[in-house]
């Protein structure tokens, strides 16, 4: 599978720029989109699955225009998006249900068989008969990730996935795509939660304002701030001034003072050491200084 | 790439299972369904009466349930077809739906059929729950195909319409709230302002629009009914095709869009289509009335032949008719005729005219000029063959009725009916004089003399041919030739033919020498078991019953059968200004809706249920199944062929029909003689009207409470405007002519009456009459009569009659009613004096009834005794009149007068025994007048300048709009309403109320002291002074509560020690002047206030009397 995004803008009526020449290329795999609120993600997205027309900029997906193969693209797509509640008046398993045949599972058995299958993968299969909106949060979340996933897709996009999840939760989430994404499938993951990305993607794109400010395997984008990642070691009075002049990763107290994680080119007047940067210190690096650095 | 069956079928599935699973759609289906079967409880069990019309036709059963179900449902639907549109950007469970692989036309159509879906459910559960009523309880058969056909016509174009709109107006509004108000105020101003409008065409949900299902004809338009859903059904589809185009998930498929597109635009050329071909189809009509009218107009008024005798041969052609008529014409004018001029129904061509001495013809529209080679001379005949075929145009008929009227409704209760004329089907033929069905000699209607109606005593001869099987039935007596070949030899001349031809069976009966047929339907004897017991006495009873009605009338049956034959329900006909005749009553045959619906007493097991309850609660003496029975049979005689014309606007259950449209009265009258003159066309009707004065109900006592002015008062207010002659020539109003027709007719023939003896003038009319049936004679023939034998001038009378517009007007006073001893009898007797007050001649009619109505019903008639007394300018006469009877109301009838009411009753409660008086029967002339004010006192009545009546602006905007909206223009006097007095004073007449010509009071609903009436008085001399309130007590019968009770008054009189308030209790006030008490009064102003604050229900402020103390 593939999907290339060439120059794709979107300008929304209201004169708001949300895209702004976008290019990206993914393979399979699963793809990290990583950005603050409101950098664009969710209209990247959305374009994505087709519920929202790209202003200018093209997407293919294997060759297939967006534009013009909507039926096909449409048809090995699944998504999940950011903030995901329930149909009113369906039990767990009929939504699904629902979702599995417009997925295109016309077989009344396979459908059962896949419906079931999935509802045991996200560990809903006692509350089948539950109806949906009487699901707890994580629950809900999980059926949403359940109807994202039925039907084999090709392409899974999903927004933000894990907000709302319990770290045991979160876990067996990753876990869940890093297994699919053994497969010929990509997965675009939305998120802005470093730690998603950086413990399954192994291609990624830092959005910022509407533009890619990033792309590339996430190691490029750490070995790129290898040397700006500091631990200072500050005293009590140090702590606010620490804060107003550097991007604080962590401040950890120790012994009567404070080990404040920064990140920055020096880190003169105070006494600190090097770190070995991970993909955190490269995120708050990047929206902080840009990527040609301060 | 196109729909997808599977997921069309897939998003249905789903939109159904969350329909059934809303809580909204649940509560209001069960509430429909609930409210629908108690509903229907009453209607098709024997627990409450209801209008037969219900279960008369069976097919009313689905179709009232299917009425109601389709506004619940309209309404819900907008509801439910909005939800799923709903553009909450939160709500991103719609998106995972939207990013599946499917086409918008999917999506839309499988939300559709989903919701459709439900509704038919709906629709199902209903019908099965009226389909169970229908066959276990109603009694009536079950008529599968109208449970297909009203959901059908009904429900499905509804329901595609409102979704489809409701889909367009969410995707274009995209708010749901406003997309509610603007759907929901759509809905509300079609069903209750736009619908009953317009021909129909913008009721959507068919609440207005015709849809009742004869058992006979089936609808009665069934193209205009397939246009009218195929309209709202092609806007739905075109909506909902819009709807995918326009929805905002981005498309999938072209093709898909693009087919859309065309097909919304070609599904909304196609409505146009529909609508242009409605609306056309109606105005047509009107084009070809207004053009007939104008030709008849130039065309009618030249003199014309008779027909004298005609040979008609007709073939029924299943759709249409073939006809060879063979004429004898007669020239009666005078003067040599050139042209024979007859009217045909222009939707029947014809092919070709013969005359004896050849000739050729011109046709135009509905008039056939036959151009005979010679001209026809005076008192010569000639015979005219002319053969037609097709069928009938009924925008040809009623020439006569205002548009605003034939568009106006026909409903029984809310149940829609067509209207229909004539009907020439495969399987039945229905055909009345006034569809020109056969040639008949002028204009059929002269717009120039309205009232000129040419009447030709005729020959006539019929032959039919029609499909084996159907039977023919016509005036004459019937010759059976073949199976589907009749001939009916006429027996006597006959002014009119009519035909009906359907699977009728035949009954008869001879009573008397008479005969008298039944014409049922097959399978339409829903009857017979209720008479069981009375088979053979049958022919008494009828024979009983006509002479009954005959003493009364003073006339006899001129046929030697009389034909009762069932016509579909939707036949309608119009009242006509010429005649009180019908087309439902033709010469020797009554045309009664199918199995008797719109007749009241053809519910016959709703009669035997009030005859047993009564006989329970021990009314009336125990009957037995046979007295019962007969107790029925003579009911429906009495109520729908021989009995009294009732005047009541108001009837149960709301059925539209006169209650005279099936009275015989037409056959002793309009079908034999015809009084025709040049000048006073109008007399014709005037003798109809007059003769049937003895079967005319006069108005009840609380008829005349309850309406406001009868039609005899606006009459009167109209003569005093307009004399006769300037109303006859401007008449649009037909209920007004025919009242003023009446009136007139009857004030110039008990003028005559009076003059010369009731029992000489009705001796000598009778024989009259006798002497000239079936002929029609001149006024100046039955004129010259009155001079030559009774030896009365009426040409004098007649001139005032016509052109005179001065009114009498009457006092009445001191009534006395007492027991008095007649030689040795008790007798009852009734004294009064009354003085016309008016520089003009008058005559009023004084009326005694016995009491006791309720029972009137079953027992027959009750005694009653009317005497007419002329009182000339400024007279006064004082009035006896010794009875056998007690009556239990006297009503003093002022006829042509500045009376209002114009009817004074009064009712006696008690009559003792004054063994002083002198028995006092006759009348006599006194010289003093009627006083009503004595001199020394001050009497202010309501319609005095003295009495103001405070104005109120309270009344509500919308009750204004509303009443402005509907032309609902008020009378300055209006009826009682106890049940909703008016929120101001509203002036009304009653017999009970104070005044001089005028009894009038005001009125209004007892409130808190913040609507007044004041009296001012002048007082010329100081002193004390008894100051009276006119108490008039209403008496309405079975009310308690706050509406039945009288209550106290609340009064406020200035005077000279201070302000005094005092209370009135009406309830033990006895009627007339009540005193409030004696106050000391300077010379100068003074008043009385009455507020409207009282405890009672509604507050009467009629007058004030100052009396000086002595």
């Amino acid at each position: 599978m593939r999907i290339a995004i060439n120059d794709l803008s979107k300008v929304y009526r209201n004169g708001n720029r949300a895209l702004q020449d976008i290019n990206i290329q993914m393979g399979n795999g699963i793809f990290g989109l990583l950005g603050p609120n409101g950098a664009g993600k969710t209209t990247l997205m959305r374009i994505l699955v087709t519920l929202l027309k790209p202003t200018s900029g093209s997407v293919t997906v294997n060759e297939l225009d967006l534009r013009k193969h909507r039926r096909e693209i449409r048809a090995m797509m699944g998504y999940l998006p950011q903030d995901f509640r329930m149909f009113a008046k369906l039990r767990t398993w009929e939504f699904l249900d629902y979702v599995a045949s417009l997925s295109g599972l016309r077989n009344a058995r396979e459908r059962t068989r896949a419906v079931d299958g999935m509802l045991e993968q996200v560990g809903l299969f006692d509350v089948r008969d539950r109806p949906a909106k009487k699901l707890s949060g994580g629950m809900k979340r999980r059926l949403g990730i359940a109807q994202a996933l039925i039907g084999d897709p090709k392409i899974v996009v999903v927004d933000e996935p894990t907000t709302g999840l319990d770290p045991g939760e979160r876990i067996r989430f990753r876990n869940l795509l890093s297994e699919m994404s053994r497969k010929e499938i990509i997965i675009v993951l939305s998120t802005h939660i470093v730690g998603d990305i950086s413990s399954t993607c192994n291609d990624m794109a830092l959005v910022h304002e509407g533009r890619v400010v990033y792309n590339g395997p996430p190691g490029r984008l750490i070995d790129k701030v290898r040397g700006h990642a500091w631990a200072i070691d500050a005293v009590d009075g140090e702590l606010e001034a620490v804060r107003e002049r550097f991007p604080v990763i962590s401040s950890i107290p120790s012994g009567g003072g404070w080990e404040v994680q920064v990140v920055a080119d020096r880190i003169d007047p105070y006494p600190g050491r090097p770190l070995e940067p991970n993909l955190e210190h490269a995120y708050v690096y990047f929206m902080e200084y840009g990527l040609n650095g301060s | 790439m196109m729909l997808s069956v599977y997921n069309i079928w897939t998003i249905a599935r789903v939109e159904t299972k969350t329909l059934l699973r809303s809580w909204f759609f649940r509560v209001l289906s069960l509430l429909a369904l609930g409210l629908l079967i108690v509903f229907n409880i009453p209607l098709y069990t024997e627990a409450a009466p209801t209008p037969w019309v219900f279960r008369g036709i069976s097919s009313a059963i689905p179709y009232v349930n299917i009425l109601f179900l389709n506004v619940v449902q309209a309404i819900v639907a907008v509801f439910l077809a909005s939800d799923f549109l709903k553009r909450d950007r939160k709500l991103d469970t719609t998106e995972v739906i939207y990013m599946r692989s499917m086409t918008n036309g999917d999506y839309v159509l499988g939300k559709t059929f989903g919701i459709m879906f439900v509704f038919l459910v709906l629709n199902l559960v209903i019908l099965t729950v009226a389909a169970i009523f229908n066959i276990f309880f109603a009694g009536v058969p079950f008529i599968f195909r109208a449970y297909l056909f009203y959901p059908l016509l009904v429900s499905v174009p509804t329901l595609v319409f409102i979704l489809g709109l409701s889909f367009l107006m969410m995707v274009l509004i995209r708010n749901q709230p406003a997309t509610f108000i603007v759907l929901l105020g759509y809905i509300a101003s079609t069903l209750f302002f736009f619908g009953p409008r317009y021909n129909h065409i913008l009721d959507y949900m068919t609440f207005h629009t015709p849809l009742m299902y004869s058992t006979i004809v089936g609808f009665g338009d069934i193209a205009g009914l397939l246009l009218h859903r195929g309209i709202y059904l092609s806007l739905g589809l075109a909506f909902i095709f819009f709807t995918i185009v326009m929805i905002r998930r981005l498309p999938q498929s072209r093709s898909i869009t693009i087919v859309s597109r065309v097909l919304a635009v070609a599904l909304i050329a196609a409505a146009a289509v529909m609508v242009h071909l409605r609306v056309s189809g109606i105005l047509r009509g009107r084009e070809l009335r207004r053009d007939m009218v104008e030709l008849a107009g130039r065309s009618g008024g030249e003199p014309g032949v008779s027909i004298e005798a005609c040979a008609l041969d007709l073939k029924h052609t299943g759709a249409g008719i073939e006809g060879t008529a063979g004429i004898t014409v007669l020239n009666r004018a005078g003067i040599p005729l050139e042209r024979y001029v007859f009217s045909l129904n222009p939707g029947l061509r014809v092919t070709g005219v013969e005359c004896g001495g050849g000739c050729g013809f011109e046709r135009e529209l509905h008039i056939l000029t036959v151009i005979p080679a010679q001209p026809l001379v005076p008192g010569g005949r000639d015979s005219v063959i002319i053969s037609y075929r097709g069928s009938i145009d009924e925008d040809a008929c009623y020439l006569d009725i205002d548009e605003e009227s034939r568009a106006g409704s026909y409903r029984a209760a809310f149940l829609n009916i067509a209207k229909r004329h004539a009907f020439i089907t495969p399987g039945f033929v229905l055909l009345t004089p006034e569809n020109m069905w056969y040639p008949s000699a002028g204009v059929h209607f002269n717009p120039g003399n309205p009232l000129h109606h040419t009447v030709d005593f005729i020959d006539f001869t019929l032959n039919v041919t029609t499909e084996e099987g159907l039977t023919a039935v016509s005036q004459g007596r019937p010759v059976r030739n073949a199976p589907g070949s009749f001939t009916f030899v006429p027996e006597r001349p006959l002014p009119c033919r009519s035909l009906a031809i359907g699977r009728y069976e035949r009954r008869t009966i001879t009573a008397d020498s008479l005969e008298y047929n039944l014409y049922l339907i097959e399978g339409h004897d829903y009857f017979s078991e209720y008479f069981t017991e009375i088979g053979d006495t049958i022919p008494s009873l009828i024979a009983e019953r006509k002479q009954d009605f005959e003493n009364k009338l003073g006339l006899h049956y001129p046929y030697p059968r009389l034909s009762l034959v069932e016509a579909p329900v939707q036949f309608y006909s119009y009242p006509r200004l010429w005649t009180a005749a019908r087309e439902t009553v033709q010469p020797g045959m009554v045309f009664l809706p199918e199995r008797g619906v719109m007749l009241h007493g053809a519910d016959f097991r709703m009669t035997r249920n009030f005859q047993k309850r009564a006989a329970k609660r021990g009314r009336g003496e125990t009957r037995t199944e046979r007295e019962q029975q007969i107790d029925l049979f003579n009911g429906f005689i009495n109520r729908t062929l021989a009995g009294n014309i009732s005047r009541r606007r108001f009837r149960p259950g709301g059925i539209n029909l006169d209650s005279s449209m099936f009275n015989l009265y037409p056959n002793y009258f309009y079908f034999v003689h015809h009084v025709a003159s040049d000048t006073l066309a109008v007399f014709n009707a005037a003798i109809e009207s007059f003769i049937s004065d003895p079967i005319v109900e006069p108005s009840s006592y609380f008829a005349q409470m309850f309406q406001g002015l009868t039609s005899e008062e606006k009459v009167n207010l109209a003569l005093a405007e307009r004399n006769f002659s300037q109303i006859l020539s401007t008449a649009d109003d037909e209920e007004m002519f025919n009242d003023i027709v009446k009136i007139k007719g009857r004030y110039l023939f008990l003028l005559v009456q009076h003059a010369v003896g009731e029992e000489a003038f009705m001796d000598h009319l009778h024989s009259f009459l006798g002497t000239n049936r079936f002929r029609t004679v001149d006024t100046g023939e039955l004129f010259s009569g009155f001079r030559r034998d009774l030896g009365f001038d009426v040409g004098p009378h007649v001139e005032r009659w016509f052109h005179g517009k001065e009114q009498a007007g009457y006092l009445l006073a001191d009534v006395n009613a007492c027991k008095v001893l007649d030689s040795d009898r008790t007798r009852f007797q009734v004294t009064f004096k009354v003085s016309n007050v008016e520089p003009v001649d008058g005559l009023i009619q004084v009326t005694f009834m016995e009491g006791g109505r309720r029972f009137r019903r079953f027992t027959g008639n009750l005694d009653e005794i009317k005497r007419t007394i002329v009182l000339g300018a400024d007279q006064t006469k004082e009035v006896g009149f010794v009875l056998d009877f007690q009556p239990r109301t006297m009503s003093v009838n002022t006829m042509i007068s500045k009376n209002l009411p114009s009817i004074l009753n009064t009712v006696f409660e008690k009559f003792e025994l004054n063994e002083k008086a002198e028995p006092f029967d006759g009348e006599r002339i006194v010289e003093v007048p009627v006083v009503l004010r004595e001199p020394n006192e001050i009497v202010v009545d309501n319609e005095d300048p003295g009495c103001e009546a405070q104005a109120d602006v309270s009344q509500s905007v919308l009750k204004r709009l509303f009443k402005r909206t509907f032309g609902e223009e008020e009378d300055k006097y209006i009826g009682i309403e106890f049940w909703s007095p008016p929120g101001t004073w509203k002036a009304s007449v009653f017999s009970e109320f104070h005044g001089d010509l005028v009894r009038s009071a005001l009125y209004t609903k007892a409130g808190k002291g913040d609507r007044k009436v004041t009296w001012n008085a002048e007082i010329e001399r100081s002193g004390y002074y008894d100051i009276y309130f006119y108490v008039s007590k209403l008496r309405r019968p079975g009310r308690r509560g706050k509406q039945g009770k009288f209550g106290h008054y609340h009064f406020i009189i200035q005077h000279d020690d201070g302000v005094d308030e005092p209370m009135l209790d009406i309830g033990n006030a006895g009627d007339g002047w009540n005193s409030l008490g004696a106050y000391y009064l300077s010379k100068g102003a003074t008043s009385v206030v009455l507020t409207n604050e009282s405890d009672g229900g509604i507050i009467i402020a009629d007058a004030v009397k100052w009396v000086p103390a002595r």
